[in-house]
């Protein structure tokens, strides 16, 4: 499959979006970055085969919202503007209903749809494959697991049919659960069986002949690094929460956990060395569109540097039901809309191309 | 290759722990001198599951380097990946409520294979089942942890191959068991973000309230909301040990055995070469 960007550059764009969509509850910016997540997927979705079972995916977490806006307002009868009231002898629901319920159950379902919306539009313009050949180096053996398992899996489902034709031939019927039995067993054993072939023809292939490379001297100070980090990164979560008067304490030890580890990490990933048959292409407009989202994201996060509260919305009281807005930081959001602008216009059906191995 | 494997367990269990405080924190973060739920709080509640987020992906990282690096042979590697493969077929099997029979194998071949390999099974399996169902999100390192401690979980049953019917029905029940847990966790990382509390809800959490409070608050939420899904679950998994339970296992072990022969080379190091 053609595709219109670099599943990096996608994941960069997912990142920033949906780490800046978790950040606000302010209903006009979360539905700034919605609008510009929207026109995304919708020119993702003239282009991706995947994109129609995220439909479906996406009005159920249109549903949600409905729901959450009705059920936040009659549960909870906090707030100023008072729209009408309930008898106050319903159970439950009973009492005000107040704008501020209804504005908070629609900042929050907006919240939710937002980050459904934003994993829908990457998962529907990158391709797994494509983006699993990109598994940082230090993972390279759970990557290798999770390859061979997503090329097993379509022999999986034939294996799945094959043996289920053969058992009704036989005159087996399928009635009740205890009848799978005859299906799983045999899918089970000649799996494990693909699974021996598979373990001699990678030893023929050489297979673990780097992995001894590494001295085992080595293998426990990367091993003992990685612990000490993640220690310290408990020490530094549990120091945080309790301390929260020197909250620097906890701080510095979860970030001196995650640097070990990433040292860690950096050197099992060195020695780890892969060869690409297929190269893909970093296209300017790849640059373009990492660069947007970076930009808007930095600029979101130093404008909450700067001021606390730029993004802080609480419908209730003491706080103001009425969201604030600054337009300087609404261009910013509106930047996630960069790659449906940069991309040119969808050509309609056009042949498949086979990307060329280069 | 005995104090590697030591310290493959001390890791797991580590990064385990840093998983379980990050899921665990909205229960204990806000101690009393925070509870003036100022505007500084709320806000850094706000990002707390971003923060939280990123934790749990590194301790992911940390274990599936290290258990990688140590006695991972072309065998393992093989079944591994076969065994993911056939887990995520039985996923997407559809079933009455929360049933699901993705946790059937890393059950089952964490109490026959040992809890590091059921834990790569069981968070491995939901890792390739998003990648094929398109399910990448958010919420994927906290399946894939929460699933991993399932396979985990199974290795602490000991052997009772001895024991006949019984090592069956008691896998049943520990599979209810963890099929229950796991329910209970997974709502636990979203709870305090879906719908969070105004004023006097009984059901939803806010900030600074204390672990008692917290706890009650949690067990009404769990009963009103996903008890049910969580019974089918725990049902489902309790079933299929019990019906296909002995049989799996028994081929499992039969291959444990091919699987277990190691060539070791006349001289150590020999492939050894300076980077």
């Amino acid at each position: 499959m053609r595709q219109e960007y670099h599943p990096l550059a996608w994941l960069a764009w997912a990142t920033a979006a949906a780490a800046i969509a978790l950040m606000t509850l302010n209903p006009l910016y979360l539905t700034l970055l919605a609008l510009a997540v929207l026109a995304n997927y919708r020119v993702i979705s003239l282009r991706s085969p995947t994109a129609r079972q995220w439909g479906a995916f996406l009005k159920a977490g249109l549903l949600i919202w409905a729901i959450t806006i009705p059920f936040n307002a009659l549960m909870s009868h906090h707030g100023r503007y008072v729209l009408f009231r309930l008898p106050a002898n319903w159970p439950l629901v009973g009492g005000a209903i107040t704008l501020e319920a209804i504005a908070y159950g629609f900042a929050r379902g907006l919240s939710l749809v937002l980050l459904l919306m934003i994993f829908a539009t990457f998962n529907s313009a990158v391709d797994t494959a494509r983006l699993l050949r990109r598994m940082p180096a230090f993972l390279y053996l759970a990557g290798m697991i999770t390859s061979i398992a997503l090329a097993f899996v379509p022999q999986m489902i034939s294996a799945l049919q094959e043996i289920r034709e053969a058992q009704r031939v036989r005159g087996h019927r399928f009635r009740t659960i205890r009848d799978l039995l005859p299906l799983i067993m045999p899918l089970l054993t000649t799996g494990l069986e693909r699974a021996i072939q598979l373990a001699e023809s990678m030893e023929a292939r050489g297979f673990g002949g780097s992995a001894a490379s590494i001295s085992r001297s080595l293998n426990y100070i990367l091993k003992g690094m990685t612990l000490a980090g993640l220690l310290a990164l408990l020490a530094g979560m549990f120091a945080r929460s309790y301390w929260s008067r020197q909250a620097w304490i906890g701080i510095l030890l979860s970030a001196g956990g995650l640097l070990l580890m990433t040292a860690a990490f950096w050197v099992q990933g060195r020695r780890v060395r892969r060869s690409r048959y297929r190269h893909e292409l970093w296209l300017s407009r790849d640059t373009l569109m990492v660069a947007c989202g970076a930009a808007a994201a930095a600029g979101i996060l130093i404008a909450r540097a700067l001021n606390r509260a730029a993004l802080f919305y609480y419908p209730y009281p003491p706080y103001s039901v009425w969201p604030a807005f600054d337009w300087r930081l609404g261009l910013l959001y509106a930047l996630f809309m960069a790659p449906a602008w940069l991309l040119p216009p969808a050509r309609a059906a056009q042949p498949k191309q086979l990307p060329l191995p280069r | 290759m005995r104090q590697a494997g030591w310290m493959n367990t001390l890791i797991i269990l580590a990064a385990s722990a840093v998983g379980v405080a990050a899921f665990l924190y909205p229960f204990f973060t806000l101690s009393p001198d925070q509870q003036m739920a100022g505007l500084a709080a709320r806000a850094h509640a706000n990002d707390a599951p971003l923060v939280l987020i990123i934790l749990v992906v590194f301790c992911l990282g940390a274990i599936l380097a290290n258990l990688g690096s140590g006695e991972m042979n072309s065998k393992m590697v093989a079944v591994l990946g076969v065994l993911v493969a056939m887990n995520a077929v039985l996923r997407a099997i559809p079933g009455p409520g929360g049933f699901s029979a993705v946790f059937f194998l890393p059950i089952l071949c964490g109490y026959a294979y040992g809890g590091v390999f059921g834990f790569l099974l069981g968070a491995l399996s939901l890792l390739v089942s998003a990648l094929m169902g398109g399910g990448v999100g958010p919420w994927l390192p906290y399946q894939m942890f929460t699933a991993g401690w399932v396979g985990l979980a199974s290795a602490w049953i000991p052997d009772l191959r001895r024991f006949g019917r019984l090592e069956s029905i008691v896998l049943a029940v520990w599979g209810a068991v963890l099929g229950m847990v796991f329910g209970a966790i997974m709502n636990i990382w979203f709870w305090p973000f879906v719908m969070p509390p105004a004023g006097d809800s009984t059901m939803y959490w806010s900030a600074g309230l204390g672990m008692r409070e917290t706890l009650k608050r949690y067990a009404v939420f769990y009963v009103a909301t996903s008890l049910w899904w969580d019974l089918g679950r725990a049902g489902g998994n309790a079933l299929l040990i019990l019906l296909f339970g002995p049989a799996v296992l028994k081929v499992l072990r039969r291959f444990q055995a091919r699987f277990r022969f190691h060539i070791t080379p006349a001289v150590e190091h020999a492939g050894a070469e300076p980077d």
